[in-house]
């Protein structure tokens, strides 16, 4: 299991060549099922996204793919660039339940394994997308029955 | 999830679709004369610079009305207006109208309109109002009122009984909606 947090920033470096690619900045997650679709690399092209299908092994200390193949997708024409964390977590009911922190994934498979909000840890099946403004995943009626009385419930 | 909200509460709130985009945020609501239904959301561009937009998202494309978004499927879900669907007041339409008891007398001034909302529909069930005649004293409550509403942007017409049943706000609010319903049940016997 691997944490966003553990591999921003790592190196990533081409197995094949030993070649350094870039850094990683960012995860681009997608649903059905919910997994880590690309990682998101800076490299000195400029912002590129690295297929889940390429990355060899997420080691403690660096990133490997398979070969230097790139360049890959430019994250900034591709419009998936933005990651999950720090974004709203807003229920498909439209309720807001925080704001993503942290992201767990499994890297064997890139299968996403929870999202985590400051007072939550979610399961990261539920995931439905990640776009511009939050990330959307089924409400499954989690804490049901707070009825809001208080009017404001501007969160 | 059922929850009630006021319609300045709605206004400003993000249109997001299931990919977690925002598309648009709320500029109102529009209530169906008849019934008070939610029957659209008047929409504004997102972001400093934009304005009121053209296109409308109609009650029958809404995945989810939450109290912190309204959810849609997808972009495709917000639609050119469709003349019979705009027709009726917006939420905000009636706010400053004379609240006047069928008895004649001016209670307040309408400042703001109290939706209910269920997973299939939100509805209107009260005001929020300044009392005081004309609206000038300083005590705002929260009053609830039976359905079909009667209101325009000058007058909004309520029980007698409705006066009685206020809250200072949203908390006890379903309980008096419940008490008004008795009341005029035992009324109308």
């Amino acid at each position: 299991m691997k944490r966003f947090g553990d591999v921003i920033r790592l190196p990533v470096v081409a197995a094949d060549t030993a070649e350094r690619v870039g850094k990683v900045t960012g995860v681009v997650l997608a649903p059905a099922p919910a997994r880590v679709e690309f990682v998101h690399v800076h490299t000195v092209r400029g912002d590129e996204l690295v297929a889940w299908a390429e990355v060899r092994a997420i080691g403690p200390d660096a990133v490997m793919i398979n070969h230097v193949a790139g360049p890959f997708a430019d994250a900034s024409v591709s419009g998936r660039q933005s990651g999950p964390v720090g974004k709203s977590l807003l229920t498909d009911r439209g309720r807001r339940l925080g704001e993503v922190r942290e992201v767990t994934f499994d890297e064997e498979d890139g299968r996403l394994v929870s999202l985590t909000t400051a007072a939550d840890v979610l399961d990261g099946a539920r995931l439905l997308g990640v776009g511009d403004f939050a990330v959307v995943i089924t409400d499954q009626a989690i804490r049901e029955a707070d009825e809001s009385g208080s009017g404001s419930a501007s969160g | 999830m059922r929850f009630l909200i006021r319609v300045a509460d709605v206004v400003g709130r993000p249109v997001v679709t299931l990919n977690g985009d925002a598309i648009a945020q709320v500029k109102d609501v529009v209530l169906g004369a008849a019934d008070g239904r939610v029957k659209t959301f008047t929409l504004s561009g997102r972001g400093l610079m934009s304005g009121p937009l053209r296109e409308v998202l109609p009650w029958r494309n809404v995945r989810a009305f939450g109290p912190d978004a309204v959810m849609v499927v997808n972009r495709s879900m917000v639609v050119e207006p469709d003349e019979t669907e705009s027709t009726g007041g917006t939420g905000s339409g009636v706010s400053g109208a004379a609240v006047l008891t069928v008895e004649g007398e001016d209670v307040g001034r309408v400042t703001d309109v109290i939706l209910d909302v269920a997973d299939d529909a939100a509805w209107a069930v009260g005001y929020e109002v300044r009392l005081g005649r004309h609206g000038a004293g300083r005590a705002t409550v929260m009053m609830p009122v039976p359905l079909p509403i009667a209101a325009t942007r000058e007058h909004v017409v309520v029980p007698v009984a409705s006066v009685r049943f206020t809250t200072e706000d949203l908390t006890g609010f379903r309980e008096a909606a419940r008490g008004l319903e008795r009341a005029l049940r035992e009324e109308a016997s």
